[in-house]
């Protein structure tokens, strides 16, 4: 049968069909393979992954994740926009993460016997990622909204406000939200900045609204993939301010050498959270239980320390 | 996998949302936007096109060497990344304020909002494409017809606008009309410069609502809707630049737009 170019032809489109197949079964399956694979080959040196541990005592004592699915492969996959400086953000150097949620993510993994991995990602694209199970947590500067709430759960870890930083000498007479009628404000999209700007789909109007309301003029939204743009906007004068959680703002108006500044209030200070979907209840215990060892051990003021963030110290 | 992404549109799909926002007046605003922004910098593009292929072809000197760096550099460089430049590199490095006497120029001029430097940027990018066009239009048409001109009295630039152009527009228009359905969708990268375009702001909504499979469609059909309408106008403009042309109303409009010009054998359709 091979012998004929029909033949041939035949032979070829079966085994392109069965390439592709092939592929598709490959590409479209979950890591259930993998996960199977590493369950048998514990990592060396940790003590207490098939010991009951709960609330341990004991400095230095690990937490029981044996009940952790996305724990399985030995590494913690986040999700992070790594553009948000003093969070997350690049190493000059290096170009690896660093930042406030990078220290505590290994300080969390070091206490569950796990790695912690950074994944950068556009942050309004970050939720959808999860959902679809491309990470197993999303830590990115992240806050605790009612509105994000509803799709996913959060591990709280931090207290942030919005901030908001200005051009030197504050030309425009910023001093709080309300003094944003009539501006141009530029931010990063899918930030709670923007639902304080907007407002959300159970609470519409937002800032925008509230000026309307007492006869001003509305607030004109300038949004970026990424903070620094939105600065940038706001250094070139295309934007009056620029809107951010509190501790990034604070830092870009002092990494500018100057030419920006930031507005002192902060606005409605909220959790930072890590997002956890809703169907990974042991996650979320395992991670909690994390975060109370940490507070515990001092690590937690530890790292605070080290970014100057003690203010937003979750009590 | 082919069943599960078949079954989420039929089952998932909320058809109400799509009705909701199709309308909508913000979308409805952004679409015009789009729509806006496209005709704008398509005509902008035209304009800085013709003068571009214009120099090349008349060699004239400085403007033919300008226009060809110009068409390289634009040509050569991602939209993107004109877009990015004119947003924020340009303002960036703008001058300050410089003053001759009573005229100045000031560095806010440089200051370009997201409108601005989206018609600028997309304007620039096509006129870098169009010039190519023109350039083909212009040598389509035979060196006698120059020769012929020139014969006439006319210099360089009246046989160009009077004699050339005007015939060269016949080969011009298809590509063109190409340039401009390319157009509309481009636009869509100015959502990076925050210029409120139809999907920047789609996004912005299924940000919120996360109905994202209905507001894809929602914008898709905006898109088709403004690239159906304008491909019928192109095919009833180049029927208008055909010579003897029957025009039957209405099913006339319908059938040249679905038939393309030419038959079977290939021909243009234009010998009597």
């Amino acid at each position: 049968m091979l012998r004929t170019s029909q033949g041939l032809r035949w032979a070829a489109l079966a085994v392109t069909a069965a390439a592709v197949l092939a592929a598709a079964a490959c590409g479209g399956g979950t890591s259930s393979k993998d996960k199977t694979a590493t369950a048998g080959a514990k990592p060396a040196g940790s003590p207490a992954v098939t010991k009951a541990a709960g609330t341990a005592t004991a400095a230095g004592a690990k937490i029981d994740i044996a009940g952790v699915d996305e724990l399985k492969d030995g590494s913690l996959d986040i999700g992070s926009d790594v553009a948000y400086a003093p969070i997350e953000f690049p190493d000059e150097k290096t170009q690896q993460p660093i930042g406030l949620d990078v220290d505590i993510a290994n300080a969390l993994a070091d206490v569950l016997g796990v790695k912690a991995k950074f994944n950068n990602s556009g942050f309004d694209g970050l939720l959808l990622a999860l959902d679809g199970k491309r990470y197993d947590v999303i830590m990115s500067a992240m806050t605790a909204s009612d509105e994000r709430k509803k799709t996913v759960d959060f591990v709280e870890y931090f207290n942030a406000g919005s901030g908001i930083v200005v051009s030197k000498g504050n030309p425009k007479a910023i001093k709080s939200a309300d003094d944003l009628c009539g501006k141009k404000v530029a931010m990063q999209e899918g930030t709670t900045q923007v639902d304080f700007v907007v407002g959300t789909v159970d609470a519409p109007g937002g800032q925008d609204k509230k000026c309307k309301d007492a006869g001003k003029d509305g607030i004109t939204v300038l949004k970026f993939g990424t903070d620094p743009e939105a600065v940038q906007a706001l250094a070139s004068g295309q934007a009056d301010a620029e809107m951010a959680d509190f501790p990034v703002a604070a830092y870009s108006a002092q990494q500018s050498s100057g030419a920006l500044e930031i507005v002192p209030n902060q606005i409605e200070p909220a959790p930072y959270g890590i997002a956890v979907r809703k169907s990974s209840k042991p996650l979320n215990d395992a991670l909690t239980k994390a975060f109370a060892e940490i507070k515990k051990s001092g690590k937690y003021d530890e790292i605070l320390k080290k970014w100057n963030l003690e203010a937003g110290k979750l009590p | 996998m082919v069943l599960s992404l078949i079954h989420g549109l039929v089952l998932a799909f909320d058809v109400g949302v799509v009705r909701e926002y199709l309308f909508k007046d913000i979308i409805v605003h952004a679409a015009m936007r789009t729509l806006w922004i496209s005709v704008l910098a398509q005509a902008l593009g035209v304009g800085f096109g013709i003068a571009a292929a214009v120099a090349r072809n008349l060699k004239i000197p400085v403007a033919s060497q300008a226009a060809s760096i110009y068409v390289w550099f634009f040509r050569g460089t991602p939209l993107l990344l004109q877009l990015f430049f004119w947003f924020f590199v340009v303002p960036q490095n703008a001058p300050n304020d410089i003053e001759f006497g009573i005229f100045a120029i000031r560095h806010s001029w440089f200051v370009f909002s997201p409108f601005q430097a989206a018609l600028i940027g997309l304007a620039v990018n096509e006129g870098a494409y169009m010039a190519e066009i023109v350039r083909a239009g212009i040598e389509s048409i035979e060196r006698g017809q120059m020769d012929a001109s020139k014969a006439l009295g006319m210099t360089n630039l009246q046989a160009m606008r009077l004699v050339i152009l005007p015939q060269a527009v016949r080969v011009i228009v298809p590509p063109t009309g190409n340039e401009f359905i390319a157009m509309l969708k481009n636009s869509s990268l100015a959502a990076v410069i925050s210029y409120n375009e139809l999907l920047f702001v789609a996004r912005g909504e299924w940000a919120r609502n996360y109905k994202i499979m209905e507001l894809v469609t929602v914008a898709g059909l905006w898109y088709l809707f403004f690239t159906s309408v304008f491909s019928v106008l192109q095919a009833e403009l180049e029927a208008r630049l055909r010579p003897e042309q029957e025009r039957q109303g209405l099913m006339g409009i319908l059938r040249r737009a679905l038939t393309p010009p030419g038959d079977w054998t290939g021909s243009t359709g234009d010998r009597r």
